[in-house]
């Protein structure tokens, strides 16, 4: 798992953690929408770096105003370049036959959350293995001649840190 | 000891001072104040300047108390000006250095502002924001040169004020930029207005536009002529102190002084010097007697310039109106 | 700002160096000014904020290296952004260079130059300060030119611009920033240009034309007062 510190402002830890072969994915889902379980569920496919999702959610939370209805429903609409609600949440989010899932919480403990799961946690380095490099570059409009001199991680967090005010 | 006779005339200014080793002996002017709407043009400015030029100077030589004799130097503005009122003071000069033969040096009208500003205040080293009716420009000395970092790329914010104020009819008495503070004083409204900034250039001609095409319809909705002054000034001033600042940032730069007509306005002055202190710099800046064009000022450049050994010969001795700043070598500073 | 130290006033704003989300950064924030009008402030640092970010994103897209963005934040007038360890500021870089070195450099500056305007990317405010020269290797030595990045920074009066015409404005007030700032200036534009071709080849004449037309307006402007 990667614990990572926010904004100063925010003060608050962001929890991030790597599941194979989770069984419960609609179950998780369900619970997640009715507000019984405070998360956010990303798929994997188009993280390239726990990083890309430490800005999205710092994003979120230092935000005055939010454009969706929860923080975590905020991440999945950050991490997407476009403004449209629905299709970024699909985009990021999960869907009920995905196996392969990240989960993203606020706060010192995610306990609560954890014991829900149904799947095998494994290191963040394994993100290596599931991403999708030109789904991602495709995502997030990436060309050739960028990736000749910027990271694709650099790429895509300046991407998330405009997306409200540049049309990407 | 040496003692400077200045002659200036380069707009509608006629200042004739004299100085001896930095202490101001006399410093006389007449300004040339035309009807309101109206500005002043090259032929009755020099007009104006020929008609009093000998009162002037007799008043100067009087209060200085200094005999032609005792004259070591007969400076005069050599540019940039109007031809017709540069010339009609510049043949005074030539005269007076052949009757009482004495050497004669043209000077640059900017360098005598920046240098007259750097004696009185005592700065030493100022990034230097030059405002008058013709001129705009961010200056640092550096190498010999005062270099322009910054200037207008098309009219000078005094042009710009002096010209709204014909729009509104302001008078010309004293001055129409002067008119423009007090009632700007007055204004509360703010108005949004162009804003023109490029790295440290500046445009206004397209503010003046935008204010001389609106000035009708902003009165008409309910903004006073006061609101539009102060509107204008603080967009004009907002430029000017923001483009000082690139130029202090760029150079490490401690000191700003101000110099030019436009620089005795108080606003101006009270903007720069809270730039100042938001970074530590301090500002140095004169009133109207040094700010606004004189003789004296020509008097110091030219003294500095004759200590250091600079001589003109008769045929250098012309006026152009192109001449800038940055094409005199600095003799007389070491650093 | 916690966590955060002072690194230097620059002429827009207060510069922090400090560490964010984990990493290396720089919080540039563009304080109140208290010397202009609130409104005009306001407005003049949302657009600067909006204009900087869009510029080094579209230099991203380009192929042009610049920081890396992490938050961009309105409210607090900040930007937070990558730190470049390990980096000179090129003004100071010429100051102690060999004329070789010195030539080399502004042939590489011509060229980043060159390939923003010819993605329309008007930087607006073209110094040497304004420039960083970055240790590839990650060490602290700027001996070698072969070894560091150049990056262009300050992108707070940038604009997006296809016209030759901003394009000459550009490349003048670089000039005038040279002249201003370096003994060996025209030596060094001069290989500014050459660079510039060689990456805006199809832009390059009509831009010289404009540039040489704007030095021109310059030098023949009449001062009066």
């Amino acid at each position: 798992m990667v614990k990572a510190a926010l904004d100063p402002l925010v003060n608050k830890t962001l929890n991030i953690r790597l599941f194979h072969s989770v069984e419960n994915v609609s179950d998780l889902r369900k619970k997640i929408m009715s507000g019984q379980l405070e998360c956010c569920l990303v798929n994997p496919k188009l993280i390239v770096d726990p990083f890309q999702l430490v800005v999205a959610a710092n994003k979120a939370l230092t935000a005055k105003n939010r454009t969706t209805k929860t923080i975590f429903t905020e991440i999945l609409f950050n991490l997407s370049v476009s403004k449209h609600i629905t299709k970024s949440l699909q985009q990021f989010g999960i869907t009920d036959d995905c196996r392969d899932l990240l989960v993203v919480t606020v706060g010192d403990d995610d306990s609560r959350v954890l014991s829900e799961i149904k799947g095998t946690e494994v290191e963040l380095g394994a993100l290596e293995e599931i991403r999708d490099l030109g789904a991602v570059k495709k995502a997030y409009k990436i060309g050739p001649e960028e990736g000749a001199t910027s990271t694709i991680v650099d790429s895509v967090v300046s991407r998330i840190a405009t997306k409200d005010f540049i049309s990407h | 000891m040496v003692i400077a006779l200045g002659l200036e005339g380069s707009a509608n200014k006629l200042g004739i001072g004299v100085i001896k080793d930095g202490e101001v002996l006399s410093n006389c002017r007449r300004t040339y104040i035309t009807p309101p709407g109206e500005g002043f043009l090259p032929k009755e400015t020099a007009e104006h300047h020929r008609k009093n030029v000998i009162s002037v100077l007799r008043d100067a030589l009087n209060q200085s108390g200094v005999k032609p004799a005792e004259i070591d130097v007969i400076c005069y503005t050599k540019g940039p000006g109007m031809g017709a009122p540069l010339a009609s003071v510049a043949v005074v000069a030539r005269t007076l250095a052949q009757l009482w033969d004495k050497p004669l040096l043209g000077v640059n009208h900017c360098i005598g502002h920046i240098e007259m500003g750097r004696l009185i205040t005592k700065a030493t080293n100022p990034t230097v924001l030059y405002v008058s009716g013709g001129n705009t420009q961010v200056i640092a000395y550096s190498r010999h040169k005062y270099r322009i970092f910054g200037e207008t790329i098309d009219i000078a914010v005094g042009n710009c004020l002096d010209r709204f104020a014909r729009v509104l009819k302001l008078p010309n008495d004293p001055s129409p930029g002067y008119n423009i503070e007090q009632m700007a004083k007055k204004g509360k409204k703010f108005i949004e207005l162009p804003y023109c900034v490029k790295g440290m250039d500046v445009s206004f001609s397209g503010i003046l536009t935008f204010m001389e095409e609106r000035a009708d319809k902003f009165l008409k909705q309910g903004y006073s002529p006061e609101d539009l002054c102060f509107s204008l000034q603080e967009t004009l001033f907002a430029m000017l102190v923001e483009t000082t600042e690139r130029a202090l940032a760029h150079c490490d730069s401690r000191e700003v002084l101000i110099v030019g007509g436009v620089g005795c306005n108080e606003r101006l002055q009270e903007m720069m010097k809270q730039m100042c202190e938001e970074r530590g710099a301090k500002l140095f800046a004169t009133d109207e007697r040094f700010c606004i064009d004189n003789g004296v000022m020509i008097a110091q450049a030219g003294y500095e310039m004759f200590k250091s050994g600079t001589r003109m010969k008769w045929e250098e001795c012309f006026i152009t109106q192109r001449y800038r700043t940055d094409e005199v070598e600095v003799t007389w500073r070491e650093d | 700002m916690e966590g955060f130290e002072l690194f230097r006033q620059g002429a827009e704003g207060r510069i922090f160096k400090g560490v964010y989300l984990g990493k290396p950064a720089i919080a540039k924030e563009r304080f109140v000014k208290k010397y202009r009008h609130p409104d005009l402030d306001s407005h003049l640092t949302k657009e600067r904020i909006k204009s900087e970010s869009r510029s080094i994103i579209r230099c991203k897209s380009a192929g042009i290296r610049t920081p890396a963005l992490y938050l961009v934040d309105f409210n607090r007038r900040t930007i937070f952004m990558e730190y470049f360890e390990n980096s000179i500021v090129v003004k100071d870089f010429i100051a102690q260079a060999s004329n070789e070195v010195i030539s080399k450099l502004a042939l590489k500056i011509g060229a980043v130059l060159g390939k923003m305007h010819a993605n329309s990317i008007i930087h607006g405010d073209l110094t040497t300060s304004n420039m960083l020269l970055v240790n590839k290797n990650g060490q602290k030595s700027y001996s070698n030119l072969q070894d560091l990045e150049l990056i262009f920074i300050d992108f707070g009066l940038s604009h997006v611009e296809s016209s030759a015409e901003d394009k000459g404005v550009d490349l003048y007030v670089l000039e005038r920033a040279l002249i201003s700032t370096h003994s060996t200036a025209s030596e060094i534009f001069d290989q500014v240009l050459e660079g510039y071709k060689l990456e805006n080849k199809s832009g390059f004449k009509e831009v010289l034309a404009k540039f040489k037309e704007v030095q021109a307006r310059g030098r023949k402007r009449t001062m009066v007062g």
